[in-house]
């Protein structure tokens, strides 16, 4: 299900350096990264740890200054916005983090954490309608009895509950998109379902716009229509999540796909894709040619040590960047 | 040798009735409840189960180390038909690592960072064998690398300097030092990439095969349990409650809870559903409930489940459950 | 307030330290209510000792120890207090700011906070004070805090960079908290058991600091305090004329005021470490272990027993 409306957020070729303490080159976290959002849709963002994922969505939020490319919300460049602008933006773009003992205040009461977004943004009139409004937003995220559990303190909910009030203060806000850092990781297995089952509520009831970062792709199949599949920095494929999943055309993405835990695999015998094992994650350096995957991909070649592969387009949704199915 | 004494023959890890408690201030709490499995020779067995239900505190204690405030309740561990619980110190030490070795979470964590991984490997082989010679230990050390998929060269290198996969190897190498007869692994690649976990698991399947041992995978990670266990147990609130050959605990489990945490892990390949997962809260072990531990989250619960903790019934030999449904 | 008695419950150093603590501060404050006479007033012969009339004896001049020590414990207690006050009040600001602010804010406030560190304390402090003359409390408070505040203010930047670090700053930044916002109603709570147990090392060195510079005749004698009572006895020679009480008191005095804080400090570091806690835990573990151990140890000789008997019975060697 791909969405025909325009796209509320752009990105386009984005960079992101970060400064290499102990040598002369900075370190590449994103290379070229170019996708857009549109409203009521996830895009899942793919990948093992050093892909540069988490950094999107810091770069995104406006934690982090870009290094260059674009990035367009809702028809107007992000990066210099300053003191109100910033605000303002803040309103449309929430963040959700990964770990629900950490981004929750140990100290105040979940009433305390959705009563300041609602103030800050203005979204009550006065300070007596806020009790209302705070048991009506923990309501609707399935936190009830409402009342009571206003009253609490972090550490008498459990994981699942506090990524449920971090999902009400975006609620609260009443963002636009919301970046998604690996929530359900930290969760118990049985309860990841709800929190995904809320989020998918999110995008249909509000329209929201998500963008679903995750190592785990079976999640992502779940819940994000279309997916990108990142390594160090680099986006090697994205298309609809079906087709990468049925038909994934980079050695990476084969890679993941084989590499993932399932049952049904248990008697087949299946070929596992040959990869050349035990090779640590290259880290990628403004200086780097070449595709990142080099030194673990078996149909490596000579020119892809030489230069990056292109953007091959394999059908009306799907891309991948690899030398296999196109040349630069 | 009858019938009987051949399958008790292969019987290498006996659990009975393993009861561990929490000594927190005049409450006990019990962690693990009554538990009772067997491992057998040359099996992979899965304890599944998630945050709190006691699978890590078994772990624990099968080897004797839990540490206070943990106490072990009720229960043997009979390993080879002695009671590990009852060893006294030297008979601990024995078993610890040349009949059982125990890979911890985050068990790359556990290498000291100063001492390299040389060192540390000879340290466990000259421990258990103070007879063997410095080149000896040096060249048992380097095959052992080779064993886990490591490059031998690397043998003086120190844990900084290997990345999260290969310190997880580096651990299997040092808990294959002394060819164990079982392996307890309590969640081994929960911290890793989904590459490197199946580099692991795949070398540990193979070494599995060259070797011959037994092993005891605790995880939360039904999926991955699926692909490599002959026989899966799932634990709730402290208490067993299914354990069954895998196919069945995936395919045809009888248990809600099962079925539910079954449920909870989206496929990769096959049809798209709409999943639920399971409802509600994890138990509360300072006031646990009178009957079943899982009726309050239970969707199938009839009105016996609040009153009467149900026993673990035998649908057949291999497989038993803990649910008034199914009695 | 439910937080406030479980800090209490099995934390010993810290109830104990709280109740010597306690007990200064009300006799010090009811002070004209308690003494027996007047602490200024000659009341007897010089060098008394201790009696029924007299508690704690008299002084060389003839004045009542007891009612001199309680009185001398306002002004201590006044300036240990104060002067804790004040370097915990520069130590949050520095130490806090420096953390949040960063870069060159924060390079430049370490840089102050080591050049004060560095600073060999006592000397300095004296050779201020006899810069200054004869300075009464107010002054010694007012030196006491602006030196003793390094300390503090390293460990709380400590701790304040690494809850800065923790998700639930980022999020507040992320949904539109102001800066100070964050810095007062987010940070500052979870430092709260640090901030009080600085506040308790500090007013502890000045009350140390206070006694060691009225002792060396720097402090005001006019004033009764701890410290200038221990000067008063020096100068008539207490010690060697065998009035032991007059020295004695007032440095019983301020050890157990020291006591009493650093008992309390103790009891703070309890909080962070929880498993600091509780050795009458320890003890009920290790015995209920011993039990089950004792009790499996039985059956599995009695167990013995019985397979022995049987294979006797059967006439085979038992396994």
């Amino acid at each position: 299900m791909s969405s025909q409306s325009k796209p509320i957020f752009t990105v386009k070729k984005l960079v992101k350096d970060f400064p290499n303490t102990g040598g002369p080159n900075s370190i590449r976290a994103l290379n070229d990264v170019s996708f857009e959002l549109f409203p009521g849709e996830a895009m899942a963002v793919v990948g093992e740890s050093g892909s540069g994922k988490s950094t999107i969505a810091r770069v995104l939020s406006l934690l982090h200054p870009k290094s260059s490319g674009d990035l367009v919300f809702k028809e107007a460049e992000i990066s210099g916005y300053k003191g109100d602008q910033i605000k303002r933006y803040r309103q449309q773009v929430q963040m959700i983090f990964q770990d629900p003992y950490g981004s929750l205040n140990p100290v105040h009461t979940i009433y305390h954490h959705l009563a300041r977004p609602l103030l800050i943004h203005k979204k009550v009139k006065s300070k007596k309608e806020l009790p209302d409004k705070i048991h009506a937003l923990l309501e609707e995220v399935g936190l009830t009895p409402a009342a009571e559990t206003a009253k609490k303190f972090p550490f008498e909910l459990s994981g699942g509950q506090r990524q449920r009030v971090c999902i009400a203060k975006t609620l609260a806000i009443g963002a636009d998109v919301i970046l998604a850092d690996e929530p359900t990781s930290a969760l118990d297995v049985s309860i990841r379902l709800g929190v995904l089952n809320l989020m998918e509520k999110m995008k249909r009831e509000h329209n929201v716009a998500f963008m679903y970062i995750t190592h785990d792709l079976a999640t992502a199949r779940y819940f994000a229509e279309r997916t990108a599949v990142m390594y160090v920095g680099h986006m090697v494929e994205w298309g609809e999540t079906e087709d990468i999943i049925k038909d994934p055309q980079h050695p990476y993405t084969q890679l993941l796909i084989s590499a993932v835990p399932d049952p049904l695999k248990r008697n087949q015998k299946e070929d596992k894709p040959a990869h050349v094992k035990n090779q640590d994650i290259p880290i990628w350096t403004g200086a780097s040619v070449g595709c990142p995957f080099v030194g673990r991909c078996p149909h490596e070649m000579d020119k892809c040590s030489q230069s990056m592969p292109a953007i091959t387009k394999i059908s009306e949704k799907h891309f991948v960047r690899c030398f296999l199915h196109g040349d630069s | 040798m009858t019938e009987l004494a051949k399958q008790q023959a292969e019987i290498l890890l006996d659990i009975r009735g393993l009861s561990v408690e929490y000594l927190v201030g005049d409450t006990r709490l019990r962690a693990v409840d009554q538990v009772s499995f067997t491992v057998n020779k040359g099996e992979t067995v899965g304890l599944a189960g998630e945050s709190g239900c006691g699978k890590s505190t078994l772990a624990f204690a099968l080897a004797k180390l839990h540490k206070p405030p943990a106490l072990i309740a009720e229960g043997e561990v009979l390993y080879k038909g002695r009671d590990v619980l009852s060893f006294d110190d030297e008979e601990l030490r024995r078993f610890r690592w040349k009949e059982t070795s125990v890979v911890f979470q985050s068990a790359m964590n556990c290498l000291n960072p100063v001492i390299s991984i040389n060192a540390q490997i000879c340290d466990v082989l000259s421990a258990h064998h103070p007879e063997m010679n410095r080149g000896e230990l040096q060249d048992r050390a380097r095959e052992l690398l080779q064993i886990v998929g490591i490059h031998p060269d690397r043998l003086n290198q120190y844990p900084h300097q290997f990345s999260g996969g290969m310190r997880q190897r580096a651990v299997l190498a040092i808990s294959l030092a002394l060819k164990p007869q079982l392996i307890i692994m309590d969640e081994p690649t929960t911290a890793l990439d989904v590459v490197v976990e199946r580099e692991i698991m795949d070398q540990l399947s193979e070494l599995k095969q060259q070797f011959g041992f037994s092993i005891l995978l605790i995880s939360h990670d039904l999926s991955l349990m699926g692909e490599i266990t002959d026989r899966i147990a799932v634990m709730y609130a402290g208490k067993l409650v299914e354990i069954a050959p895998s196919e069945e605990v995936l395919f045809n489990p009888k248990h809600p809870y099962t079925k539910g945490l079954v449920n909870s892990f989206p496929h990769l390949l096959g049809e798209k559903k709409e999943l639920t997962g399971i409802a509600g809260n994890p138990l509360n072990l300072y006031s646990p409930p009178a009957g079943c531990y899982f009726e309050e989250r239970c969707p199938e619960r009839i009105w016996l489940c609040k009153s009467t903790d149900p026993a673990l019934i035998t649908l057949n030999p291999q497989h038993k459950a803990k649910c008034h449904l199914l009695g | 307030m439910k937080n406030l008695l479980s800090f209490f419950k099995g934390n010993t150093p810290a109830t104990v330290g709280t109740i010597i603590v306690l007990v200064f501060v009300l006799l010090s404050v009811f002070a004209p209510w308690i003494t027996p006479y007047d602490a200024n007033k000659r009341v007897a012969r010089g060098h008394q000792p201790p009696s029924a009339e007299y508690i704690l004896g008299t002084t060389r001049s003839g004045k009542d120890v007891l009612s001199q020590v309680i009185y001398a414990g306002r002004i201590s207690l006044l300036v240990g207090f104060g002067a804790g006050l004040l370097a915990t009040i520069i130590a949050v600001l520095v130490g806090i700011t420096s953390a949040y602010a960063g870069g060159k804010v924060d390079a430049f406030l370490m840089f102050v906070t080591n050049v004060f560190l560095v600073m060999p304390g006592l000397p300095m402090i004296i050779v201020l004070a006899a810069f200054l003359g004869q300075v009464g409390p107010l002054s010694i408070a007012l030196i006491l805090g602006l030196f003793g505040w390094a300390g503090g203010a390293r460990v709380l930047r400590a701790q304040a960079l690494s809850i800065r670090e923790k998700e639930f700053v980022t999020a507040a930044e992320v949904i539109g908290e102001s800066k100070w916002r964050i810095v007062i109603v987010e940070m500052l709570p979870n430092m709260v058991s640090l901030i009080v147990g600085t506040f308790a090392g500090a007013a502890l060195g000045a009350v140390m600091g206070q006694a060691a510079l009225e002792f060396i005749g720097l402090g005001d004698p006019t004033v009764i305090s701890w410290g200038t009572m221990l000067q008063w006895a020096q100068h008539s020679s207490a010690l060697i004329v065998g009035a032991w009480w007059e020295a004695i008191v007032p440095g019983v005095a301020i050890a157990l005021f020291a006591g009493g804080l650093t008992l309390f400090n103790m009891g703070m570091d309890q909080v962070s470490n929880p498993q600091l806690k509780g050795s009458k835990n320890l003890k009920r573990w290790k015995k209920l272990n011993d039990e089950l151990q004792a009790q499996r140890k039985a059956k599995l000789a009695a167990s013995k027993a019985s397979i022995s008997k049987k294979s006797a019975q059967d006439g085979v060697m038992p396994v």
